[in-house]
């Protein structure tokens, strides 16, 4: 490509900025992070609004297939399942007798029946039987099916929106992001992966603790701080950063005078890898390192609201973020490779498992005390860095939003 | 006679391998969750141990176990396997922070390691 400018990573000049000059360098307030009333406006105008994230479809391939999902922010739970005319569809997961949960975790079905009193219903929703119909009053079975909440497939992620009428198309809300990664080949990899904790943290600090680099050096320095920071970046700056209406992106470089540790060299030699350095980036994938970073590691795409979506050279990340009241998040973050068709393929992987999953628990270390230090009332306001835009960003949006804007 | 036998099995793996042997009845683990709880409860030493153990051979049994189809390995070479997986289990541990578990991270009990679909299949 050519022609896109190199950002200088370890001197004084604030790049970020420079480009999105219209954004504030202020202080933020504490208030948003810690508030009760501030939450229940997010709860309303964000999360009961947007097309949120519920799985992918891996989990409901064949007809039949479901799996339930929890929204504690929407205080229900959904049935995602795969009817019979091949279509995923999402379900609040209630009975239509008395409200019992229908289902639990996931399986293969061809009805789904009420534990409580035996009312079923099929895997397209319909209800089927009524045990003892005779004995109700005026029963109109026709009203009776589960009810529905939309649900939209993209690229193998299962979205759902719980307003009756949802403003925007799932594909206008992925907006620039959508475009930007619509070709990458998220259908052909499958979870190798998955970790999660509930902490004492708000859902945007917690987000937070994801989509900035300058945290690395510190924050990591039991783990893989030097693959990301060297010389040339002292302080894991994005080599790009790109702001759009709600979603954002940024590149993470790696450190080229990184040398790989053993296990290291085994996995790059057997596939793709998380510290892979250069191997990567002669093979490329479409939709990642958008503004071709020599040094590219990986991309943090991050898809409003409450999910960020790591995209690399063979494999990709992804961070849910499901807020259940102001000062408590549940977090789960999966690890996503192509099936290993040799044992080669599938120890290598696992080195690259091994490690982000113990980077991750350096990287959930510091969101409690964050959240406690808020709540103390020490302090009113916190402050973002240049290169910690993105932070800013996400705080300025949902400012929007939950001040009714769109 | 009985327990001696009991006690190869357990043990066996394809014999250029035998002298990693004394590894299998503890460190041949399926799950990712169950090989990182008995790492987080190994004194370092044993994981140094371990790992010095299993990278120079690394190559070999890749060479090895790719001639197999992941999804029908025999007990052995599985046995095979575990030892590996369980070598990039140890390798943050031993390159990144020279200790049993990472330090300064969130504590151990908050962290949920969750099953995923089975990535190979032992026949016996």
């Amino acid at each position: 490509m050519g022609g896109v400018e190199k950002l200088d990573l370890a001197g004084s000049t604030r790049n970020y900025h420079a480009r999105y000059p219209e954004m504030s360098t202020g202080p933020v307030p504490v208030d948003p992070y810690i508030s009760d009333a501030y939450f229940e406006r997010e709860r309303e105008m964000i999360f009961r609004r947007m097309w949120l994230l519920a799985g992918r479809t891996e989990k409901v391939l064949r007809p039949g297939d479901y799996y339930v999902r929890q929204f504690e922010v929407l205080n229900t739970s959904l049935i995602i399942v795969r009817g019979t005319d091949n279509r995923v569809r999402a379900f609040q997961n209630a009975c239509r007798h008395r409200g019992t949960t229908l289902a639990t975790g996931a399986g293969q079905c061809k009805y789904f029946t009420c534990k409580f009193h035996g009312w079923v219903y099929d895997t397209e929703g319909k209800i089927r039987h009524v045990a003892d119909e005779a004995q109700f009053f005026n029963l109109d079975k026709s009203k009776l099916h589960l009810q529905e909440v939309h649900c939209e497939v993209w690229k193998g992620f299962v979205y759902v929106n719980f307003a009756e009428k949802p403003r925007e198309t799932l594909l206008e809300q992925l907006a620039e992001t959508g475009v930007q990664l619509q070709d990458f080949p998220f259908e052909d990899m499958v979870v190798a992966g998955h970790w999660g904790a509930t902490l004492k943290a708000n859902w945007k600090l917690f987000i937070d603790a994801f989509q900035e680099g300058y945290h690395v050096a510190t924050v990591h320095s039991g783990t893989i701080h030097n693959y990301y920071t060297g010389k040339k970046n002292p302080y894991c700056r994005p080599s790009s950063v790109r702001l759009y209406r709600r979603n954002r992106g940024l590149t993470i470089p790696f450190n080229p005078d990184f040398k790989l540790h053993r296990s290291e060299e085994y996995a790059v030699k057997m596939g793709e890898a998380l510290s892979q350095g250069e191997a990567g980036l002669a093979k490329s994938l479409p939709g990642v390192n958008p503004e071709n970073d020599d040094n590219f590691s990986f991309d943090i795409n991050g898809m409003f609201p409450n999910f960020l979506l790591d995209t690399s050279i063979g494999f990709f990340f992804i961070h849910e973020f499901w807020p259940i009241d102001a000062n408590t998040t549940r977090w789960e973050a999966t690890m996503h490779f192509p099936l290993p068709t040799n044992a080669g393929a599938l120890i290598g992987q696992t080195q690259s498992l091994s490690l982000l999953r113990d980077a991750f628990r350096e990287d959930i270390g510091t969101s409690e005390g964050s959240q406690a230090g808020m709540r103390s009332g020490a302090l009113k306001e916190i402050n973002f860095s240049d290169p910690e835009i993105t932070c800013r960003h996400q705080f300025d949006v949902i400012d929007r939003m939950v001040n009714g804007g769109w | 006679m009985v327990v001696t036998e009991v006690a190869t099995a357990m043990s066996a793996l394809p014999p250029e391998f035998s002298h990693l042997s004394p590894f299998v009845p503890t460190w041949t683990i399926a799950t990712e969750l169950g090989r990182n709880e008995f790492r987080t409860r190994q004194p370092y030493v044993k994981i140094k141990e371990f790992y010095d153990a299993l990278i120079p051979c690394l190559e070999q049994i890749t060479e090895y176990l790719n001639k197999l189809s992941l999804n029908a390995l025999p007990r052995d070479a599985a046995h095979l396997l575990e030892l590996a997986l369980m070598a990039m289990e140890v390798a943050p541990a031993v390159e990144y922070y020279q200790g049993s578990d990472v330090p300064d991270s969130v504590a151990y009990e908050k962290y949920k390691i969750f099953p995923v679909a089975p990535r190979y299949h032992v026949v016996d």
